[in-house]
Order: C-alpha cells, then structure tokens, then sequence
C-alpha cells in the first residue's frame, strides 16, 4: 500500500439487519465508499449529508467502533479492519482520535472532566506518573484556550458547552494524533461560541498538521472550515471535490437541492422557488439505480435500472449519469 | 402602513425555576423583567442560545406554568375577540378552550402532541370534537379533511400511525393539527431544528403559507438566525433571561445594535465567504447567579463602568427597534 | 494539584446517611425500624430461652412486665422467640438476595458485553427460569427437602428463582451504557474493558444493584412465610413464617391470644415496608438522574 496516503477507504460497505435475524430487512446504510487523504498535506475534509445518509456510520467504520461488512480501510498503509493484538490497537487509538457531537454526553455525567484527560496521558504512556500527566493535560487544555485550574474537579453540566466540546477536543489531542473525526462537534454548541471552534480546527490544521474528517450536516460550517468535501445520499458519496467548486457550483442534482434548501442568513435573499418534498422517504433504500431518482429532475430511464458510477469531472467525482457522457459534460 | 394591532403584550414578565434538593435551594432566574409587544398578523421570532430563556418565555405564554417553574411577577396580556385579558387570569378549563382554537403550539418533537397508538384521522377529530359545536362525525372529517387538501399533504395520512410517517412528514401532520381550527396564535418551539434541511424547507414553507392563508400570528423560536431571516418579520433577541433587542428582521441582519446581536449576526457563516469569522468571548453566564448591571458586561468589548453597575432599560431608539444598551443608546444619540 | 474535594469516605457516608434521614421521612422511618430489628436480633444472644425448646414458661399468658408479648400455647415467650425470628428472617433474606445478586449481575454483565452465542444462551437460560412456576416447584423442593430444610438451603433454593429478574436488567442497561458517547470516548482514552466496566458503567449500575438486593430480601421473607403457612418451611426454626404458621396450627385467634398471632404479622408489615423505604430512598440517592441534579444544586 502507498505510504504517502495517510487514509484510503476502500469500497467500504456496511449493511445493517433490521427486525430479525432470519426475516429483518437489509439496510444498506455505506455503499461502496472510496477516499483518500494523503500524508503531509493536512487537510480538513467534510462529509456531509442528511440524517440516514451513512456519514455517521462511515466515521464510526474509520474510528473502528463499527466493524465494516466489507472493504478497507488503509491508514499509514496498514489495514486497520484487521488489526491485530493490543499494541497494534493502541497504536492506531493513538493516531486516530475522536470527537462526539454531544460534549455532554461525550463525557461521563457523573465524572469529573479531567479524569479523561488524565487517563488518556497516563494509559498511552505518555506521561509516566501523575506530575507528569497534569502538566501535559494542562498544556493540552491550554492549546484549546482553557487550563487545567479552569476545569480541575469539574463535572461536564459545571461548564459551558463550548468549554467541554473544547475539553473532549483537548483530551483528543494528547496523544499527539494525526487524524481527528469530529462527528458534528459544533452542532450542540451555541452559536456564539461556534466559530472559534471551528477556527481552532483551522490552527490545527496549520499549526499543528492534524487531518480532521469533519462529518456534519451544515453545509454553511462545513464551506468555512474545510477543504474539501464528500457530499452522502442514502449510503453514497454522490459528490467529492474541493469544498470551493462543490459547494459554489453543485454538479450532482441532489447536491444543487440541499444547496438551493439551506436558509441563508440574509433577509434579502429569501427563497422565492417553491420545492416538493418526498412523501415516503424509506423506500428509497431499496429502490434500484440511483437513489435519487425519484426525486430528481434531470431523471432519465436508465437512473432508475443502473447503479451510477463515479464520473471524474471538473476536478472532482460525480456519481450521476448527467456527466457520465464526456459530450454532456462539457456542454454543461 | 397599516395600523398595526397587539394580540399580545408583555410586562415585566418574570418567572423562576426554583428547585429544593436535599436541603438546597436555588432560583434559576430563567426570565426576567421582559416586556414586548407582539402584533397580529405578523411572524414574530424569538432567538437566543440555549439557556437564554427562550422556551421559558414560551411555556409562560402558552399557560404551561408548573413547578419547578413558577411565575414571579409581570403579566401577559392577550387580546381575545376585542377583550384584553392576563393569561394568568385563566382556569384550566379556559386555558383549555383556547388551546387548539385560539393558540396553538408545534414543539420539536412532534411526538410530544401526536398519540403515537391512534390513527391521524382520529386525533384530527378529537380536537375538532372537543373544539367546535360539530353535529356529527362526517362534519367533522369534512373539516379535517378539507384542512389536510389546503396544505398539500397526502390524504394517506389521515389513515396512517404517527409512526408510519417519516420525520419531517410527521412534523408537517403537527403543523396541520395545531392549525385545523384557525388560531389566530400560533407558537413554534423550534418546530424545524431536528429537521434536514430539504424538510425544513418544506416545514418552512407551510408556516408561511399557513400564516399567509389565516392571517394570523406566528411566534417563532428557534436559534438558528438563518431560518429566521428566512421567515420571520421581527425578531426578539434573548440573552441570559432578558430581551435585548427587538426589531424587524432585516434591521436585526442589517443593523443590530446590541453588541451580542452584532456577534451572533457577524459569527453566521455563509457559503462564498471565507472572511475569518469570531465567537463572542467568554461563556453563557449561571442564570442562578447572573452578572450584576447587564447581563453581557462580562463578555462585551465595549463594557464601560456603568454596565457594571446598572441594568439598561429596554429602549425604542428607532421606530420599533427597541435595544437594552447603554452603549448602544449613546452610540444611537451621537450619530444623530 | 492537591485533591482539595476528595472527603473521608467514611464521613462522607454519615454525612449521607445523615442528609437521607434529614430529608426523606420514609427513609428515616424504615432506616430506624431496620436498626431496631437489628438490636432485636442481637438481643436473641441474651435469651433466657432456647428457641427450639417448648414448655419453657406458663402457657397463654398475655402481655405482661415479665413477659413483655406474652407466652404462647406452647410454652415460649413470644418477645424472645420474636428476637430470634428477625434474625433467621433476615438470614434467609440476606442468603437468597447475595446468592441471587451475584449470579444475576455476572450473567446480566456476561450477556450485555460478550454478546453474540453468551448472550443468547445465557438470556435463554434466564428467560426458562423467569417463565417457570415458582411456587408450584418451591412447595415440591420445600416438601421433598424437608427434612434437610435450615435457612441457608431455604435462601439457596430460593435463590434459583430470584436471579433471573436482575440478571435481565442488568444486561439491558449494560447494552444501553455501551452504546453511550461516553463509552467512547473512555476508550479512545485507553481504558481498556475492565476499567470501563467498573469505573464508567458500575457508578449507574450499582443503584439497581443495591433496590435490588432490598428487593429480593422483601421478597424472599414473603416466599418463605407464604411456604410456612402451608407447613413446608423449617418448622422448628423461629422465622416470622413459622411462627404465624404455629399461631394458626393452635387456632391462637380464635382463642383470643391475640399476641401469638398479631406479633408476627405487624412485625412482617412493618419490615416489607421500612425494607420498601429504605430500597426506595437509596434508588433514589443512588439515581445517575437526581445525582446529577444533587450536584447540580450544590452548584
């Protein structure tokens, strides 16, 4: 495998069994997920996608907390759907760190925050003994804008949301990882703390060379702070580019619609288009062909029989038979 | 302009969670001291973060006052058929003839008003039997029948389990419900928060429609400032248990006055700008033991001693724009 | 860094007690009656009396100085015999709720992390004894066995029947709190199984831990007077049980010696409810919910 990727994500499916074991229903909830982020050119890379989309699941699958149906996950060239032993375990545990959507949740309620932060220092061999944990745990939190003395003996409810969501970041980033994935992290915080946030993932990025897979549904966020993007429908990424091309000029239908649905911050602008929802939602999982068809307008018979495949075009791969003719694409 | 009409008024309204555990006593001072006006016919929208005592205010207008919560002072008073009356002053069964039929209330979860064992159909006429003098059951079917076509929504539903619908189904059948008998109020409790954003477009829309067809009152709160620029006419903003701003929506996008309303307005990222954007510094403060003068002192840039010291008033300094400000009122008079 | 809130244990556990007693009345109530059955029991020590032994004082004598709940038709003081009937009840209690606490939470921990083929042979196997007639079977063990009947076979036996309840839930909460973000994030923090287990998980599983055990102590006493009263307990061993079941053997209601009968009896009520209380307040101490808002009313 090439060691310059620092991920590649490999066909990588997940089908769930819903209802019974013998008579449940298959749920495809990753299709054939592709991606790759190379190394030594930190990036922050977006998966985004409605609720039922897969992003959650295709993070869960990297963090090794989902086990895949099928496919790979290459990180630093090593297969980790197969990891073996504890050490290969902690190793990648290391290099690979989490951030959850709810820092309250993310944190042991009845817990005092800090205890994390210690336990992560002392149990990678970080830090040998207490003294030596509290001075790297405090210099962890003074790197999100926090200290120790801040939030020493503090249960998660004693502090703010965005105190904690920074603490849960803070604890991430002691064992030095190379990859975070952050799974909605700004999306239970208050809005006046939201951007600084995000804008320390930023310094991450370039101060410290930290990858960060942000997986979130708010396309607004996602175009401030990343560089590139995976838009997901129904356990495919339709769309893949840089965040600049895809989200100010969409090519895949369904990215156009969440596009054209996001409410803008602005009085001004206010959507003068009407649309039609979807009455029935869950079929869509089943349907044959693109899962989009059914909503989409461009729609010819073929969407609906044949399973699209990834176009490369304009820098970026569109999973849509619009631009699977090099004639249409170009006249588009 | 029209000559705009009040529904609802609020003075010094003040309510208190109070909680005793185990010996302690504590006041969470959810609300305090809020007055506005809220006009008929218009969308009015609530904003804040969490803990700013949006819902409170909500609940409190809504009658749903219960411990721990408990009203401490203040009124709101709402014109009814031309008569002003506290809602305060209401007994239960009142407050229960209004709901559905002169008020009506979409929380987040639409499971919270849906009964999740019984048929759409049947909770559409419960609320129409209980409500309106119908003679039979058919009259009643007509009535929620018709209500269902005008909205768009599939007649399907009315024969469906709540759980048979998708989400944002299920919220758009709520929607309907909380308006089949044409209330001239209706509240929204982040009724598109949980929502994706193709279904809350859709949810979007309906209230629109809904309120263009009745004519009537919509009170929005939600924290997400972008659907408000999307809907609303005005906009109350909320911090710490207080109302800081009030105005209309595009004088809140446009020209906010309050510096909290200035960060929560210039922090909102957009698709096609990059520009670096800041958080307002600091934490939410403890509504237990709120800061002393105004609330934001701590967290402002440009907190003098005064704000330290004395709470603002809530000021109109523009017609109808309304601001609690020291700042800002001065910053207001020296410009002209 | 100096660990400025970490209290004595001991005192902490006083403080508690304390702040219980002061606040929840039911509590109090069934904390001061559990203690004084308690001093009963140790007073049986000082008995005059043998409790197996009959005809040791005069017959049917009611409640008087030197025999505070009178004797009984068969020559016992009822007060002595009393002191010696909370403490084999209690035994009997304690027997069948350790026995069946251990072997349900091991199962119930079993099932909720292994998973898989464990889970489902070990709920299976919980789910036969949940559905199995518990009375029917304990009258034929209680009648078979009774020649080698004492209370700790009797607490064995009915253990068999009481460890499926909390082995169930257990497992179902122990499936809940490893789906928790939580759970997560203590294992991107290193932690390996075992100290998820006890230092994450146990501080919600121990509230249902300890209502349980109370709960199956309640519950046992009452099997084991329902089994008396059908004459298939541990007949010559003072239990509340037996001793109603030789009031009634003797008609003592019917020949007015109230005492025999009443004593057993209101002790029996008086101990289902101050057990009730007690189970019931510390649930609600214990509770992850009204824990956090404790600690979020201390501020």
């Amino acid at each position: 495998m090439d060691k310059n990727k620092l991920i590649e994500v490999k066909d990588l499916n997940k089908t769930f069994i819903i209802g019974g074991r013998f008579f449940g229903s298959k749920l495809v909830a990753v299709n054939k997920a592709n991606l790759v982020m190379q190394q030594g050119k930190p990036e922050i890379f977006t998966l985004a996608g409605e609720s039922g989309s897969g992003k959650t699941t295709l993070a869960r699958m990297i963090l090794g907390i989902i086990e895949p149906t099928s496919g790979h996950i290459y990180y630093k060239g090593k297969d980790v759907t197969r990891l073996r032993g504890k050490k290969e375990r902690e190793w990648f545990k290391k290099e690979v760190q989490p951030i959850f959507q709810n820092p309250f949740e993310a944190f042991n309620p009845l817990k005092r925050v800090e205890t994390y932060l210690f336990e992560t220092a002392l149990n990678f061999g970080i830090a040998k003994n207490k003294n030596e944990a509290s001075d790297i745990v405090d210099e962890a939190l003074k790197s999100v804008g926090l200290s120790l003395s801040e939030v020493y003996q503090r249960y998660p409810h004693e502090l703010s949301g965005g105190q904690v969501q920074r603490t849960c970041i803070a604890r991430a980033l002691i064992t030095r990882p190379s990859l975070l994935i952050a799974d909605e992290p700004v999306s239970m915080v208050d809005a006046s703390l939201r951007m600084s946030i995000l804008n320390f993932f930023h310094k991450l990025k370039t101060d410290y060379g930290v990858s960060i897979i942000y997986i979130t549904h708010d396309l607004a966020t996602a175009y401030y702070v990343s560089d590139r993007i995976a838009i997901m429908y129904r356990g495919y990424i339709v769309e893949l580019g840089p965040i600049e091309k895809v989200l100010t000029n969409p090519l895949h239908p369904y990215t156009q619609l969440l596009l054209d649905s996001i409410p803008k911050p602005d009085p001004d602008r206010r959507w003068n288009k009407r649309i039609k929802l979807a009455d029935i939602e869950v079929k869509e999982y089943m349907a044959l062909g693109c899962k989009f068809a059914n909503r989409c307008k461009y729609a010819t018979e073929r969407c609906f029989k044949e399973e699209p495949y990834d176009v490369e075009i304009d820098g970026r791969k569109v999973k849509c038979f619009l631009y699977s003719d090099k004639e249409v694409s170009t006249t588009l | 302009m029209e000559e705009r009409r009040t529904i609802l008024r609020t003075k010094n309204l003040k309510a208190y969670y109070s909680f005793k555990a185990f010996g302690i006593d504590r006041n969470i001072k959810a609300l305090d001291d809020v007055t506005f006006d809220i006009y008929e016919k218009e969308i009015f929208g609530i904003a804040g973060e969490s803990g700013c005592g949006k819902s409170t205010l909500m609940k409190v207008l809504y009658g749903l006052i219960k411990s721990p919560l408990r009203h401490i002072g203040g009124d709101a008073i709402y014109k009814i058929n031309g008569n002003e009356r506290s809602i305060f002053s209401f007994d239960k069964e009142t407050l229960r003839k209004l709901r559905w039929s002169f008020m009506s209330y979409i929380p987040q979860g639409s499971m919270n008003i849906l009964n999740p064992t019984v048929r759409i159909k049947k909770q559409f006429l419960n609320i129409i039997k209980a409500h309106k003098d119908v003679v039979n059951v058919d009259e009643a079917e007509d009535i929620a029948v018709e209500h269902i076509k005008s909205l768009g929504l599939p007649l399907e539903v009315l024969r469906s389990y709540p759980h048979q619908l998708s989400g944002g189904m299920r919220q758009r059948v709520t929607i309907a419900l909380a308006t089949v008998l044409k209330p001239r109020i209706i509240f929204g409790d982040e009724p598109t928060t949980a929502l994706d954003v193709v279904v809350q477009r859709g949810v979007i829309q309906l209230l629109k429609d809904i309120q263009k067809e009745l004519n009537n009152t919509v009170i929005m709160v939600t924290h997400d400032m972008a659907v408000h620029a999307e809907l609303t006419d005005r906009i109350g903003i909320m911090y710490a248990g207080k109302m800081v701003e009030i105005a209309s929506t595009r004088e809140i996008f446009k020209e906010p006055l309050h510096p909290y309303t200035q960060y929560l307005i210039n922090s909102l990222p957009k698709i096609g700008d990059k520009s670096e954007k800041v958080s307002v510094p600091g934490a939410p403060p403890s509504l237990a033991n709120p800061p002393s003068g105004c609330r934001f002192h701590p967290r402002c840039p440009y907190a003098k001693q005064i704000c330290k010291e004395q709470e603002p008033t809530f000021e109109e300094l523009k017609p109808g724009h309304f601001v609690a400000c020291f700042i800002a009122t001065k910053r207001g008079v020296e410009n002209g | 860094m100096s660990e400025k809130r970490r209290e004595n244990p001991i005192k902490a556990f006083f403080v508690i007690l304390k702040d219980m007693i002061k606040y929840n009345k039911g509590f109090a109530f069934g904390f001061i009656f559990l203690v004084i059955a308690l001093g009963l029991t140790l007073m049986s020590i000082f008995s005059p009396y043998n409790p197996k032994s009959w005809n040791v004082v005069p017959k049917d004598l009611p409640p008087s100085f030197k025999h505070p709940l009178g004797t009984n038709s068969v020559g016992q003081d009822v007060f002595w015999l009393l002191t010696f009937a909370i403490g084999n009840s209690f035994l009997l209690g304690c027997v069948t709720a350790i026995i069946a606490s251990i072997v349900g939470t091991i199962v119930g921990l079993i099932a909720g992390y292994k998973g898989g083929i464990a889970d489902r042979i070990l709920m299976s196997l919980n789910d036969t004894f949940i559905v199995l007639p518990s009375l029917p079977i304990l009258i034929f063990l209680a009648f078979s066995l009774r020649e080698n009947l004492n209370m700790v076979t009797m607490g064995m036996i009915l253990s068999i029947f009481s460890w499926p309840w909390g082995g169930r839930q257990i497992r179902a909460m122990v499936l809940s709190l490893r789906e928790r973000e939580f759970t997560y994030t203590a294992d991107s923090s290193g932690m390996g199984t075992f100290s998820i287990v006890f230092k994450e998980h146990f501080p919600f599983i121990i509230p249902w831990i300890m209502a349980n055990f109370i709960n199956t102590i309640l519950w046992s006493i009452g099997m084991e007077v329902t089994l008396a009263v059908f004459g298939l307990s541990s007949l010559e061993t003072p239990t509340i049980g037996t001793m109603i079941y030789w009031s009634t053997q003797y008609q003592a209601l019917f020949r007015g010696i109230w005492w025999w009968v009443l004593t057993p009896v209101i002790l029996a009520i008086l101990l289902f409810v101050s057990l009730f209380f007690v189970s019931s307040g510390i649930t609600e101490f214990l509770d992850p919910r009204t824990r956090l808002q404790r600690i979020k009313a201390r501020g």
